[in-house]
């Protein structure tokens, strides 16, 4: 792949990144006509008991939460002031705006009606969900994305009226943006919080919404190293000076406040434990599986972050980005699949199957394919001329 | 510089991963291991004596007696190679059962006792060049092992009447002096005159009331010790003296599932020989008592009159019962003396406070009379119908004359059983006519509660059978069914059989219509009871709520009755059994 | 610092979310719709005949199964709802000589946790006790069956345009005709009592007082969850037959409250809050701004100061050496002119020189 970064914009289409790419489209094709003429029956291991699979579990939870760059980085640069933090807003942005239509194209594959979807908004209102909450939010946060992100559609088309008018309003766009991120980032977790027979202890809390929360900061901060480092890597063509310079600025200074969040993280989910009593779980195989993500993929990298950032050590701090956005996803796992039904026998909890797991992939990589496009024509990565040195 | 800190870091952390995740798996694990059952044994014994006085160094050593005992019969060896002779409360030279020592001294002394003795015994059968030999010096953990590979696992013996026969009608055990009985070969008491321990016959006490778990002084040997002493030790003696029968002197002898089983076995067999009856214990208890009301001692004269007119007596048959209970334990649970020892009119601290009158009478304990009566009716001929009857708050008024039966003239009776036994006040006016008062004799009050007994009926008195409609047809909500043809006499009769020389039923069945009522229930006794329909109709009535409609009464009446008695035909959900399907 | 900062507040806003989280409503009690009905499941009188899954298939208009109801072999297995079927009875050995069965449905609970789950209020508590579902609003989200902590809620997954949420719905639309529940109805023992919940709940007290032994001191459903319309009696512990014992009292939508009720706290706080924070940082660019504005305006004026006096100074000395160049060069002119004057008799090129001089 990394040939096809110094080839890129050349002729040939075949390269590997397309042929990859694009067996994985045809596969999702392929599999989306059996979803929507045969039913969620045709396609997943959903069953009774198990309603909720790796399509809610991956695609929805975890989907959310790693597009929680957007609202962290917006937030730091915009309301905390840290301006250095500039170049990291607008690929944040954009992947937090294609992270969220992903998640809302997800939900039609697995909704039983997916035409249905604005039903709660528009047609009856479920006030007491919490998924009621959830897609709200979504809805209007996915809708401030896009108006963030609409200057760079409009720089790149020079419909500079318009674009001013965006810009100017940015302020009051990021404060709704980290409202509705609070809430529905939350209340991904509060969700759960209805059944606290069917998720096991170590991981039910009351105090679900606020680690869902919590940890989604830390996702985003995360998520916002690792997906630069990737664009570095294979999208160094696209960059300007600017975006470049400060680019390590932005890894160092992401590194160390997602170490404090992390630390945060690890000493609210002791309480959690504390508060439902649930010590003697650890003893369990599910308290294995429960200090695994404590230490492996909480403790570790808030140690590996502080490390990396008192001795700039970019390498290791990109390396950590990656194993905790890892935990991230091992975490929204826990939560909605390994530990959620834990009371079933075992003949009786879900495992996906390969064609759940290929929507899933199908997913990811259409997001990549579109942020590839984007990134490669709009200046999302570098500064529009006309624009130059404006904030 | 920095990159070691962080391999360093790191490999701690990973170290401490691996531990936690070990212990996860050790932990999850053990579930297994306890899982397995094949490895418990009714001989082992756990070698923790110092743990009395202080704390362990070792786990304890765990101990298989049988294996040892089958070990040294080999090698010709008896079991005074570890036990030693020592004399016991009455001064008899018998074996003392802890190893290898009368005494237990101090924690040193014991833990020498235990390495010495075992050690070298092992070691010297390694010398002799034997097979198989324990553990020698130094192999620590093969004695003092964490997790032990068996489990003990004992049953409890049972002193019951047979096992009690098998004793004292053995002619293995030596008799009494002057006497056709063995029974001080084990029953002994305290003197305190001549601080020894006699045998005085008819005051023969269970074992275990003095000898509890921790005994009070002068009692020293607590309650499974002399167990071990009393049994053990004389079946051993009797072994050694090449008597026909002894008893076993091997843990898993008596403490076996194995064991146990053929011992019911050999019991059975012996109770056919003896033509179904033990003979009776030979300790002059009584064959009826006349259990009168409790007067409290601080009663005044005139209250003692007032509870004497007033109140009827009970007949209690002991000879009955002695043989209808497995044991006297059965009633007599601490104590084989009369109840009202620690049982007192208003009840103290010996007998729980729990008073006289309730001690007869508490339904939940199986040692009062209606706690055992009540569990009679959950046998399966009688749970059909006694399973169905609800359970009133208080019981009904009449039933207290089953037992309590008034006495028309002292001596002469007319029983109650003609008697209308609908109303207590009858019976108290009754009562009232009585004009001696109850004898004080005790052999006088004996005869006179044998004769209250006899004139009690051996059998229910039943209808006659020709009288019982031979089928009745239940056609009323016939739909899907044709009508179901109910063989009411053969059911009747099936009832009666069951019923046959059962001395509780005939108490208290006391009317010929009185087993009809189980079925025909809530309505007074009658030849032509009310139909059925005539209360239960629709289901779920609000006016009546929790009464069964018509259909479900039906069903539960016949299913439940079924199920109670333990009848496997017809099965409940085989629809045909009873009603044949219309076509 | 500024950083610093930033996670600061972020913890704050953590610890105020959890401490509305753990506020709960002290919410009133709910217990039920007076005069609704309940049904009583009484386990010591089910014989497992499954008259009541036939009645239940035939009433809702179900298919039939391939097995016929009396092929009581499927007993023999554990079995749940489907979407085919709203009711399964279950066989447990418990040990005892006779099996134990135990009938499986929605338990419709006073408080729903479907109910309260669902975003477009399909699932509705009926005045009757039913809780009934509605299809034509249903997205098929399926949190309903997330939420059910009895694992009710089935759905039709191999349905592709209109799959529905399925479950038992107590037979609402004939209780409203005064009719019974199929299932009750077809049992043959009564092993289903109906009434209103207040009278069901009498009848099973006084079941458990009237024949002490038979059952466990429980109805099951009275409190569970915040109570059920459908309640159960047992002679064995409900963990035996297939029942949590562990779900505790509170009512589901209770369990949600606290996550509902920060809502309002995050939309009415954090604009206040990240608008603060904004202003200060604000505020102190503007500052900082407005300062290193005034420094720069006073090294400049202060540079151009210098540089004045500094060009004055170098004026005023180069004028006075001019001045004294001049004066020399007059001394020597004069001198020289003097001299010249002596020697007037030897050229005229010395008067040039004198001109440049002047110059």
């Amino acid at each position: 792949m990394s040939t096809e970064a110094h080839t890129a914009g050349s002729k040939s289409v075949f390269n590997t990144f397309n042929i990859v790419a694009g067996v994985i489209i045809l596969v999702g094709l392929g599999i989306t006509v059996l979803r929507f003429t045969g039913g969620l029956g045709a396609v997943t291991n959903l069953d009774d008991n198990n309603p909720w699979g790796i399509w809610i579990g991956f695609d929805l939870l975890c989907g959310v939460a790693l597009a929680a760059g957007g609202y962290t980085t917006s937030a730091a640069c915009y309301i905390f002031g840290l301006k250095r933090y500039h170049a990291a807003v607008r690929p944040a942005i954009l992947t937090a705006f294609l992270g969220y239509a992903l998640v809302v194209f997800a939900l039609h594959y697995d909704v039983g009606r997916p035409w249905r979807l604005p039903y709660p908004i528009f047609v009856q209102q479920g006030t007491t969900s919490l998924l009621f909450e959830v897609g709200l939010c979504v809805f209007l946060y996915l809708t401030v994305l896009f108006l963030e992100f609409l200057p760079v559609p409009f720089e790149w088309l020079k419909k500079t009226k318009i674009r001013n008018f965006l810009v100017k309003i940015t302020l009051a766009l990021t404060i709704m943006g980290v409202v509705l991120s609070t809430l529905h980032q939350s209340s991904l977790g509060a969700l759960f919080t209805i059944v606290p027979s069917k998720v096991h202890p170590l991981w039910y809390s009351p105090y679900l919404p606020v680690f869902f929360f919590v940890s989604s900061i830390a996702a985003g901060l995360s998520m916002v190293i690792f997906e630069g480092t990737l664009s570095h890597k294979f999208m160094h063509h696209a960059m300007d000076e600017e975006y470049l310079k400060h680019h390590d600025t932005v890894v160092f200074g992401f590194a160390r406040g997602c170490s404090f969040v992390l630390f945060g993280y690890f000493m609210i989910k002791l309480i959690g434990v504390a508060y439902g009593d649930a010590w003697h779980y650890l003893s369990t195989g599910y308290g294995a599986l429960f200090l695994v993500e404590m230490l492996g993929f909480v403790a570790l990298p808030c140690f590996l972050y502080a490390v990396g950032a008192r001795d700039k050590n970019a390498k290791l701090i990109k390396w950590t980005a990656a194993w905790t956005v890892l935990g991230i996803v091992f975490n929204r796992f826990n939560v909605s699949i390994i530990a959620f039904n834990y009371q079933l026998p075992s003949a009786e909890r879900y495992f996906p199957s390969w064609m759940e797991i290929a929507i899933s992939i199908f997913i990811v990589t259409l997001g990549v394919v579109v942020f590839r496009f984007i990134s490669k024509r709009m200046p999302v990565f570098r500064e529009h001329p006309m624009y130059k040195a404006e904030h | 510089m920095a990159h070691r800190k962080v391999v360093a870091g790191l490999s701690g952390f990973l170290i401490a991963l691996a531990a936690v995740l070990g212990l996860g798996v050790d932990v999850m694990s053990k579930p297994l291991v306890a899982a397995e059952n094949s490895t418990a044994r009714a001989d082992l014994i756990m070698i923790d004596t110092i743990a009395q006085q202080r704390e362990l160094e070792m786990p304890a050593s765990q101990f298989m007696h049988d294996k040892h005992t089958a070990a040294l019969k080999e090698q010709d060896k008896d079991c005074s190679t570890c036990h030693k002779t020592t004399t016991n409360e009455e001064g008899k030279k018998v074996m003392s059962l802890k190893f290898m020592r009368e005494e237990d001294g101090s924690a040193d002394e014991l833990k020498k006792i235990y390495h010495d003795g075992c050690i070298s015994c092992h070691a010297k059968d390694k010398a002799d060049g034997a097979e198989k030999y324990g553990p020698q010096s130094g192999e620590c953990r093969s004695c003092h092992v964490d997790k032990p590979e068996y489990t003990a696992e004992r049953e409890d013996v049972e002193m019951d009447n047979a096992l009690h026969y098998i004793h004292w009608g053995s002619k293995q055990i030596s008799k009494d002096a002057g006497e056709e009985t063995n029974c001080g070969s084990c029953h002994h008491q305290w003197d305190e005159q001549t601080q020894k321990l006699v045998y005085k016959k008819f005051e023969e006490e269970s074992c275990s009331y003095c000898h509890t778990e921790a005994p009070k002084e002068p009692v020293k040997t607590p309650e499974r010790l002399a167990f071990h002493e009393q049994c053990v030790v004389c079946h051993q003696t009797l072994a050694e003296n090449k008597a026909e029968n002894y008893g076993p002197v091997e843990c898993a002898g008596c403490h076996s599932e194995k064991a146990q089983e053929e011992l019911k076995q050999s019991k059975e067999e012996m109770l056919q020989k003896l033509g179904g009856v033990l003979p009776r214990l030979p300790r002059q208890q009584p064959d009826a008592v006349l259990m009168t009301p409790p007067v409290a001692e601080d009663a005044t004269m005139q209250e003692k009159e007032k509870v004497e007119e007033h109140a009827m007596p009970v007949a209690f048959n002991h000879k009955f019962h002695e043989q209808n209970t497995d044991s006297c334990a059965a009633c007599h649970h601490k104590s084989v003396q009369s109840c009202d020892m620690c049982h007192t009119p208003r009840g103290d601290a010996d007998g729980e406070f729990v008073s006289l009158a309730q001690s007869m009478h508490q339904a939940d304990s199986m040692r009062s009379c209606v706690g055992c009566h009540q569990q009679e009716q959950k046998k399966p001929e009688c749970a059909g119908c006694h399973a169905a009857m609800e359970k009133k708050a208080q019981p009904a008024s009449d039933s207290c004359a089953t037992c309590h039966e008034p006495l028309q003239s002292a001596g002469e009776g007319m029983g109650m059983m003609q008697m209308n036994q609908d109303d207590m006040s009858s019976m108290m006016n009754a009562s009232e006519s009585v004009t001696t008062p109850l004898p004080e004799d005790k052999d006088a009050r004996e005869a006179l509660a044998k004769r209250i007994i006899e004139r009690r009926p051996d059998t229910p008195r039943n209808i006659d059978i020709n009288d019982v409609p031979e089928t009745v047809t239940i056609g009323v909500l016939s739909d899907e069914y044709k009508p179901s043809e109910m063989p009411h006499r053969k059911i009747v009769k099936k009832l009666m059989e069951d019923m046959d020389n059962d001395k509780l039923a005939a108490a208290f069945h006391t009317t010929e219509l009185t087993m009809c009522q189980g079925c025909h229930h809530n309505s007074p006794a009658s030849m032509k009871p009310p139909r059925c329909e005539s209360c239960h109709g629709k289901p779920f009535m609000e006016q009546q709520p929790g009464r069964p409609g018509l259909k479900a009464a039906f069903h539960a009446q016949c299913m439940d009755c079924h199920k109670q008695m333990q009848l496997e035909k017809p099965v409940s959900t085989n629809c045909t059994a009873c009603h044949e399907k219309k076509d | 610092m500024q950083r610093r900062r930033f996670l600061g507040l972020v913890g704050a806003a953590g610890v105020s979310l959890a401490a509305s989280g753990k506020a709960k409503a002290a919410s009133k009690e709910f217990s039920g719709y007076p005069g609704s009905h309940a049904v009583l499941f009484d386990a010591t009188r089910c014989i497992g005949c499954r008259k009541c899954e036939a009645g239940c298939q035939k009433v809702n208009d179900l298919p039939m199964p391939e097995k016929p109801f009396d092929d009581l072999s499927v007993l023999d297995q554990k079995r749940r709802t489907h979407a085919e079927n709203f009711t399964v009875v279950n066989k447990y050995d418990v040990g005892q000589q006779a099996p134990v069965f135990r009938k499986f449905q929605c338990n419709h609970c006073l408080e729903p946790a479907c109910a309260s789950a669902c975003f477009v209020k399909a699932f509705k508590k009926q005045p009757t006790g039913a809780v009934t579902y509605d299809a034509s609003v249903c997205v098929g989200c399926r949190y309903c069956m997330v939420a059910c902590p009895f694992e009710v809620p089935t759905y039709e997954y191999n349905e592709v345009l209109t799959p529905r949420v399925r479950k038992c719905h107590m037979c609402h639309e004939r209780q409203l005709e005064g009719k019974l529940p199929g299932c009750v109805e077809a049992c043959p023992k009564e092993a289903l009592t109906f009434g209103t919940r207040d009278e069901i709940l009498k009848v099973a007290r006084a079941r458990i007082r009237n024949y002490p032994g038979r059952y466990l001191d429980h109805v099951y459903g009275e409190k569970e969850m915040g109570g059920t319309s459908w309640l159960y009696l047992s002679g064995v512990p409900f963990k035996k037959i297939g029942m949590r014992e562990d779900l505790g009292t509170t009512s589901a939508p209770h369990l949600t409250t606290g996550a509902l009720a920060a809502v309002p706290m995050v939309v009415g706080l954090w604009p206040v809050v990240l608008g603060g924070i904004w202003a200060v940082n604000k505020r102190k660019e503007k500052i900082a701004a407005e300062e290193q504005k005034a420094a720069v305006n006073s090294a400049v004026s202060e540079t151009q100061e210098k540089a004045q006096q500094e060009m004055a100074d170098a004026l005023a000395k180069a004028e006075a050496s001019t001045q004294r160049r001049i004066d020399n060069e007059v001394k020597k002119a004069v001198d020289e002119a003097l001299k010249a004057k002596e020697e007037e008799a030897q050229s005229q090129a010395e008067d040039g020189k004198t001109d440049e001089e002047g110059a």
